[in-house]
């Protein structure tokens, strides 16, 4: 009988993690003509939102001990039974360290956007799609099927895209937002492909069914896997399929750049581990290995170079992500155990320090009004958090020590030496040292160094932030230097979902 | 008493370098915290130093602290083996001395402090830790300590400028440092210091050759070996504390601490063996020749201590393997001298003060060259090629000539009049009797330089080569050629300067070597002699500081920042905007132009209509002969 109502009770955490934001989207819909008053529905639905994500997160913790004493919590509900669809979620090791970032970031980003977004007429709806992009996410971690995945891949898709086209910043967002959804969806296309070569060859959509089918045909294997990757990477921005993640992040409104970068990069991720890593065995993988790590050399290099040839804050942080994403594949591409794990570290690791630079990034906007590096310098008077917490996030995607990447670098390069490939492992570590160059670059000559171009506004000798964007962004750089310091509790998350990965045979 | 409860004790700069920061991190508290900044730092590192000292009979125990910081990367252990008790145990004393002999005055900046603090127990951590991991991470946060000092100083300008550099050079040798750990830890599948150097016995080829590159890189940035002393002068605009301790001495002792652990990896490959002894000999001279023309004594003194290392690496690469942490132990007390003797030559009140400390360097820079011959004796016997000992041995010689010259100079500089009330009076007692002491315990050094050897080498359980008296040692000297042309030649520029001063008539500025040396005309030919040689050892070292250091070196840095800047800006141009972009835009306009087309075949007239529903149904009827037959 308690097995009975214990297992009701993690259903019911499980349907809350995605349901809870969507029944606020729908809410949030409402609320205009529930508070007449602009600034107060602005509120309103700034709370809403934000008791949303604080419960999808308290869903996934919830949920913690059910996954630790063995059990993988589901949901299984006839959707199209013609096609022998079900509306399957499922919550499992792999998915875990994804989901808590997901979660984790968007009520960040939710609060933030409480700091940040100037209340409008449409400022509900702006929440509502939040919660939509975020159910998107979570929908596509938990799927237990094919066809499930694919259609929250497509909502996340879908509602991040409206944000940028309504919400973004500039005369451009509409052209940005085009360009984001064509080469985004084309990714999802070859993903699209990839699912139904696999679904064919299977029989089944269920992720179970895809793992245990293992008699594939190995010309079918090499062309799955190949479309899965490449479509995967649009996701993850890697070069050259990066070009839609500059103008995006560029053009979004913070808050949603925020979860662009920090969240919704890290499904990339999430893909690959889920289907060519979790269906296919390490011999299957083998060929992938040195295109994957090479592409990651090189997505590491050249968005570390753009970063620093940049001029745009927020597009040097863009590009940032291209070459943090460049690490994540090079470890996926080791195909160590090392290698994945520190790919998934980095995963959460990225998520909290690109939050964070982005945060900062929004409050120096917020005071000066001014994006262009050369327009900007020694604000660190002025704005003594913000630049103790960009340093601590430049110190941190240096992957300097106590901070957290400095975790994830050493598994991702531990995984690269355990490889026969000495020379790749080693480009990819002094590779590193550009994206030094261009953190250091960053936080000094916004923080330290004097303008050298054009005076600045004049600041107040201390400039106050609201608290709702300056909390998250001080929370983000203390939990930059947690996890750096006890690195031990995610990393058994990570650790517990290799046991699904190339067959588990370590 | 417990040696965890030592070991914690000695760790409590951490706490208080955190409690500095968080202090000043409240604006109201910062002009208290002011006053508070060195005492504060003074009792934490003294109470460091102190359990470091009381570890010491414990030698060779295990302290039975264990910990799990990264699941899976194996237990950090620490252990009490004399090497590194030793070397943690120098490296806390230095910094006791370099705060008893900076006195209070430069020590007003928390950030300052607090960086002190931190760094005290990540080197102690570096020095006693059995784990790579433990050991690097350690590491880097002494080279994160060092490169926010400029930032930390506030008034320094560039600060923020000078603290990238630094960082990334430190990082450029860590990176070395990983890729060799990573590289032992694939081959030994573990991150246990003696297990992973075991097991480098078994590697070949090119793991082999990256693992020691790796390492020897490594050492050598630390060790501010040219080209990479840039990072140590970074520092010489900051306070003297700063510099001489965190710059000169921690991230120097931290590289010959590591020089000393890989010392047997080097004999492992003669190709590598070979380039290592060219390395130390090549970097010692040049170093040796910068200090020798360099203007700024504590820019040079810089250089003094990097001729050393190369001295040193030279021996380690021909197999003295506790040359280096005899090293370690040798030239911390000596780098310590000088820097604060030159300190005090800048505070000296009176004639006998400046004397007195002039001589310091002198003693100090004598004991170096000393050193550094002792070091020459073991290469020799270890193999070293004649080739890279003759130039090690003009580097000595220059290092001894630089300190007597320079000794001779800086004495002969007029002092400041006498000021300040008493309790800076007291301080400036305070000050001098420390510089004292270590200059006694230097004198002391050096005359029982045998058995103070001996005795390290019983409580470090270590073989060390054998150790020459020190006639056998000024025997040795004397029987070296290319010691006497730089010493006859420093004896002639010190001769001429004292005539040029004596025809002017007054006492001479000290500018710099061979300083207005060619601008007398001299009419005794033995004077002309002298000139022309002084003149062309003084141009031609002036010229390779204007080209080597300055043009070179300073300007292939600025020249890769350049080029990175400008390859990423060109690559942006053409990639980002032309390339990808370009053809992005292409295809859409490609796409666009197919559309119409069809869209013209689809609408428009009925002829063109009937066309293309003729067409379709051709396609579909072909379609289903193939398919359907």
């Amino acid at each position: 009988m308690d097995l009975v109502r214990a297992s009701r009770l993690h259903t019911m955490w499980l349907l809350i993690v995605p349901g809870a934001p969507l029944a606020a989207a729908l809410v949030l819909i409402l609320v205009r003509s529930l508070a007449p008053r602009v600034a107060s529905a602005a509120r309103l639905a700034g709370w809403i939102a934000g008791f949303a994500a604080v419960l999808s997160l308290a869903g996934i913790l919830a949920l913690l001990p059910a996954l630790e004493g063995g059990d993988v919590p589901s949901f299984n509900l006839e959707w199209i039974p013609a096609a022998g669809v079900q509306f399957s979620l499922r919550f499992d090791w792999l998915g875990l360290p994804f989901l808590v970032t997901q979660a984790g970031v968007t009520l960040l980003a939710v609060i933030y956007a409480w700091g940040y977004h100037h209340a409008d007429e449409r400022t509900p709806f702006f929440y509502a799609f939040l919660m939509l992009f975020a159910v998107g996410m979570s929908g596509t971690i938990l799927a237990g099927d094919v066809f499930v995945f694919y259609v929250f891949w497509e909502l996340m898709l879908v509602a991040s895209c409206t944000l940028i086209a309504v919400w973004g910043e500039g005369e451009r967002r509409g052209a940005v937002a085009l360009k984001y959804f064509i080469f985004t969806h084309l990714g999802s296309l070859l993903v699209l492909v990839g699912l139904i070569l696999l679904y064919s060859a299977t029989g089944s959509a269920s992720f179970a069914a895809l793992q245990a089918g293992a008699g594939l045909d190995s010309g079918l294997v090499q062309m799955a896997a190949a479309l899965l990757i490449v479509g995967f990477c649009v996701k993850m921005a890697v070069f050259p399929l990066h070009l839609w993640l500059p103008d995006a992040h560029t053009v979004a409104p913070m808050p949603v750049t925020i979860m662009l970068a920090a969240a919704m990069l890290s499904m990339g991720a999430y893909g690959i581990l889920r289907f060519p890593l979790s269906i296919l065995t390490a011999a299957q993988m083998a060929p992938f290995a040195v295109p994957m790590m090479v592409a990651g050399i090189v997505s590491e290099l050249y968005g570390a170079l753009m970063a620093l040839a940049e001029q745009d804050i927020k597009r040097i942080i863009a590009y940032s992500s291209v070459s943090q994403m460049g690490y994540v594949l090079f470890g996926l591409g080791t195909l160590t155990y090392s290698g994945i794990a520190g790919a998934t570290l980095h995963v959460v690791y990225h998520a909290i320090v690109k939050a964070l630079l982005f945060m900062c990034i929004g409050l120096v906007i917020r005071a000066t009004g001014r994006r262009r590096i050369t327009e900007l310098g020694g604000l660190g008077k002025a704005m003594p958090l913000a630049a103790v917490c960009a340093s601590v996030g430049a110190l941190a995607i240096s992957g300097a020590p106590p901070f957290c990447i400095f975790a994830s670098e050493w598994m991702i390069f531990a995984g690269g030496f355990h490889t026969p490939y000495v020379g790749l492992s080693a480009l990819s570590l002094f590779g590193s040292l550009l994206t030094v160059g261009y953190a250091l670059w960053f936080a000094g000559r916004l923080f330290f160094a004097g303008p050298t171009e054009a005076a600045l506004p004049a600041l107040p000798a201390r400039f106050r932030s609201p608290w709702a964007m300056a909390g998250p962004t001080a929370f983000l750089a203390v939990l930059a230097l947690v996890e750096g310091l006890f690195p031990a509790p995610i990393f058994h998350w990570v650790v517990a979902e290799l046991a699904s990965i190339l067959g588990g045979n370590w | 008493m417990p040696l965890w409860v030592l070991g914690l004790v000695g760790l409590s700069p951490l706490p208080g370098g955190l409690l500095l920061l968080l202090l000043w991190a409240v604006p109201p508290l910062r002009r208290l915290l002011r006053r508070a900044v060195y005492p504060v730092t003074l009792a934490m590192v003294a109470l460091a130093s102190l359990c470091t000292l009381l570890l010491l009979p414990h030698g060779g125990c295990d302290p039975g602290v264990v910990l799990e910081w990264l699941p899976g990367s194996g237990l950090i252990r620490f252990g009490l083996d004399g090497t590194g008790l030793y070397a943690a145990l120098v490296t806390a004393w230095a910094a006791l001395l370099v705060l008893l002999g900076t006195g209070p005055a430069a020590h007003s900046s928390a950030p300052s402090g607090a960086l002190m603090l931190l760094a005290l127990p990540a080197a102690g951590v570096a020095f006693l830790t059995h784990h790579f991991l433990a050991r690097y991470a350690a590491l880097e946060i002494v080279a994160l300590c060092v490169a926010l000092a400029p930032l930390a100083g506030g008034r320094v300008e560039g600060g923020a400028q000078r603290s990238s550099v630094v960082y990334l050079i430190l990082r450029l040798g860590d990176a070395g440092l990983l890729a060799g750990i990573l590289i032992l830890l694939a081959a030994s599948g573990t991150l246990d210091i003696d297990a992973a150097l075991q097991s480098a016995q078994r590697l070949e080829g090119a793991r082999l050759h990256w693992a020691v590159t790796g390492f020897v890189w490594a050492a050598w940035c630390k060790l501010g070996g040219w080209p990479f002393q840039l990072w140590i002068q970074a520092g010489r605009r900051l306070p003297l504390a700063t510099h001489a301790w965190l710059y000169a001495t921690v991230v120097p002792n931290l590289g010959l601490y590591l020089l000393y652990r890989v010392t047997p990896l080097l004999l492992l490959s003669d190709p590598l063996r070979g380039a290592v002894f060219w390395l130390g000999a090549i970097g010692s001279a040049a170093a040796a020749l910068l200090a020798f023309v360099e203007t700024d004594l504590r820019s040079s003194l810089v250089h003094v201590a990097a001729a050393q290392g190369g001295v040193i690496l030279l021996s380690a690469a021909a197999g003295a393997k506790p040359a280096a942490w005899l090293g370690l132990l040798v030239l911390t007390p000596l780098r310590l001298l000088l820097f604060l003797a030159a300190d005090r030559l800048d505070n000296a009140r009176s004639p006998a003060q400046r004397r007195f400390a002039a001589g310091l360097v002198a003693l100090g820079g004598l004991a170096l060259a000393a050193f550094g011959l002792l070091n020459l004796g073991w290469a020799r016997e270890g193999g070293a090629p004649p080739g890279t000992l003759l130039l090690a041995e003009a580097a000595v010689a220059l290092v001894a000539v630089w300190s007597v010259r320079t000794g001779w100079r800086v004495a002969r500089v007029p002092s400041p009049p006498r000021q300040g009330a008493i309790a800076q009076r007291l301080y400036h007692w305070v000050q001098w009797t420390a510089l004292g002491l270590l200059g006694c315990g230097v004198v002391a050094g050096g005359v029982a330089f045998g058995p103070l050897v001996r005795h390290l080498s019983a409580a470090a359980s270590l073989a060390l080569p054998a150790v020459t008296g020190p006639l056998a040692l000024l025997r040795d000297a004397l029987a070296i050629p290319v010691l006497w042309v730089f010493l006859l030649l420093g004896a002639a520029a010190g001769r001429l300067q004292g005539h040029l001063a004596r025809s002017r008539g007054g006492s001479e500025r000290v500018v710099g070597p061979g300083a207005g040396l060619a601008q007398e005309t001299q009419t005794d030919t033995y004077n002309r002699v002298v000139v022309a040689g002084t003149w062309i050892v003084a141009h031609a070292a002036r010229f390779t500081r204007r080209f080597a250091e300055q043009r070179i070196l300073e300007g292939t840095v600025r020249g890769i920042a350049r080029l990175v800047t400008w390859g990423g800006r060109s690559l942006y141009r053409a990639v980002e905007q032309k390339g990808l972009e370009g053809l992005l835009w292409r295809a859409v306009q490609g796409v666009l132009a197919l559309s119409q087309e069809a869209c013209g075949w689809h609408t428009g007239r009925l002829r063109r209509n009937l066309l293309w529903v003729a067409a379709g149904l051709a396609v579909a009827i072909a379609a289903l002969v193939f398919y359907g037959g």
